[in-house]
């Protein structure tokens, strides 16, 4: 009788990790879509010097920030994958929106200083509370620039 | 000479405005859906955990008759018990030494041990010690119903059923310690694995009543009384088959009914008395309590 509890409580927590997670997603990748639409027009590149179009521009660093935590079914499907080996595809979209979301940031603080372009972008990535035992990881990933904005 | 035209060094400045260009979706992520990834996992895990563990449970049966029955009371955990109800642990001994002469391995030194404890049950250990609960009386009508429960834990003892599951049990751990390590899954892997030991356990339920109704018959010359215990369980609520260690109760008597009618033709044998110290303690034991557990024996 316990293994069919134990068996319950497993399953109604994978079921809740792939609702809400699954849905979060979702959700989150519509509005990066939406905000990279919106911030189409502010150039990102990863040159580290200025190119000619900029000459009269001055620069000013900004970054974006973003923190996401992995839910339960995501550790459970790349468990079962680190047994067999290959993509880690649970964690890919993990971390292909949090990329995506901290240029996102980067570009929104860009567009209130007035800004046309980021140059020499650069991504950090960091584990937060990462090496608990068995606990559910999160993970920070950060993106700075160079904001380039016209001397008017 | 024609002069080669110099590359132009001035800075040109464009006035169009730069944009990102739009990159397509699915490079850096997967777009299958992440069910799909799952189910083939897991019915690939689940499967090589059932495998895992028929081959182990396999394995045990076949090499359990190699490993000398005197050595296991050196692998056993268990305390040696102080038997206090000595009459009823005398009667329960004659029942035992009735038996022997018609188990298949009459020469193993079987020993018995009452358990005070209301919970109806019975199982066998390492080094042919067996455990009866004094709970287990108030279920029991006569000795041929007791003297059933003494050979199921003795066909326990005599098929080696103690060694094969402490041995399949441990390897299964070993192995999947080895593989998974101290991750979540790890628990996953154990409920899978622990299901299919399951029901290794209900075939050795069934063929240790197979075994103990051909002693009970060859003993009393007669089955009648083997379904008596079951018989008063059978109120019981067990849940599902697949999550119990032993085969439901139904099946049971039916295994044991149709054992009955190859073995005797006459059905209508008396069954015998309990002893004295018997009686006494199942009179003790029937102030109105209802049983707690449900499991019969290991």
């Amino acid at each position: 009788m316990s293994a069919l509890i134990q068996l319950g409580i497993f399953i109604c927590l994978l079921l809740l990790g792939y609702i809400f997670g699954r849905r979060a997603e979702k959700k989150h990748y519509q509005r990066i879509f939406e905000g990279e639409e919106k911030h189409r027009n502010i150039f990102l590149s990863s040159e580290r010097l200025p190119s000619r179009d900029y000459v009269f521009h001055h620069g000013k660093l900004v970054c974006g920030s973003v923190v996401i935590a992995v839910d339960y079914f995501k550790v459970i499907v790349a468990g079962l994958k680190s047994i067999f080996g290959g993509r880690l595809t649970s964690y890919e979209s993990l971390l292909d929106r949090a990329r995506r979301e901290s240029l996102l940031r980067m570009q929104d603080q860009a567009s209130e200083l007035g800004a046309t372009a980021i140059i020499n972008i650069k991504f950090e990535t960091s584990r937060i509370s990462g090496n608990e035992k068995k606990g559910i990881g999160s993970i920070e990933v950060l993106a700075y620039g160079t904001a380039m904005m016209d001397r008017k | 000479m024609v002069t080669p035209n110099k590359p132009d060094l001035m800075p040109k400045i464009t006035n169009k405005i730069k944009q990102n260009a739009k990159i397509p979706e699915g490079i850096n992520t997967s777009i299958d859906h992440p069910l799909k990834e799952f189910l083939v996992l897991v019915v690939g895990v689940i499967g090589g955990l059932v495998l895992l563990v028929v081959l182990l449970s396999v394995f045990a049966k076949y090499a359990s008759p190699y490993f000398p029955l005197e050595w296991e009371p050196n692998i056993s955990f268990e305390e040696p018990l102080s038997d206090t109800n000595l009459p009823a642990q005398e009667s329960l001994q004659d029942i035992l030494n009735k038996l022997t002469p018609n188990s298949i391995a009459p020469d193993i030194p079987y020993k018995i041990h009452l358990i005070n404890s209301e919970v109806a049950n019975a199982f066998a250990t390492l080094g042919g010690n067996m455990f009866i609960n004094s709970g287990l009386l108030s279920h029991i009508e006569s000795e041929n119903g007791l003297a059933m429960v003494i050979a199921h834990e003795m066909a326990h003892v005599q098929l080696r059923h103690p060694i094969q599951t402490l041995s399949s049990t441990a390897l299964y751990q070993l192995v999947t310690t080895l593989v998974l390590g101290d991750s979540s899954i790890a628990t996953f892997a154990g409920q899978a694995g622990n299901l299919t030991l399951l029901s290794f356990n209900r075939d050795m339920e069934r063929d240790a009543d197979q075994v103990a109704i051909n002693i009970l018959i060859a003993t009393y010359g007669h089955g009648e009384g083997a379904d008596e215990f079951f018989k008063s369980m059978l109120e019981e609520d067990r849940g599902l088959e697949f999550f119990n260690t032993h085969p439901d109760i139904d099946k049971r008597i039916g295994f044991l009914s149709s054992d009955l009618h190859n073995n005797s033709s006459n059905s209508t044998q008396k069954t015998t008395q309990l002893s004295a110290a018997l009686l006494k303690l199942k009179l003790e034991l029937s102030v109105p309590m209802p049983a707690e557990t449900t499991s019969v024996s290991n």
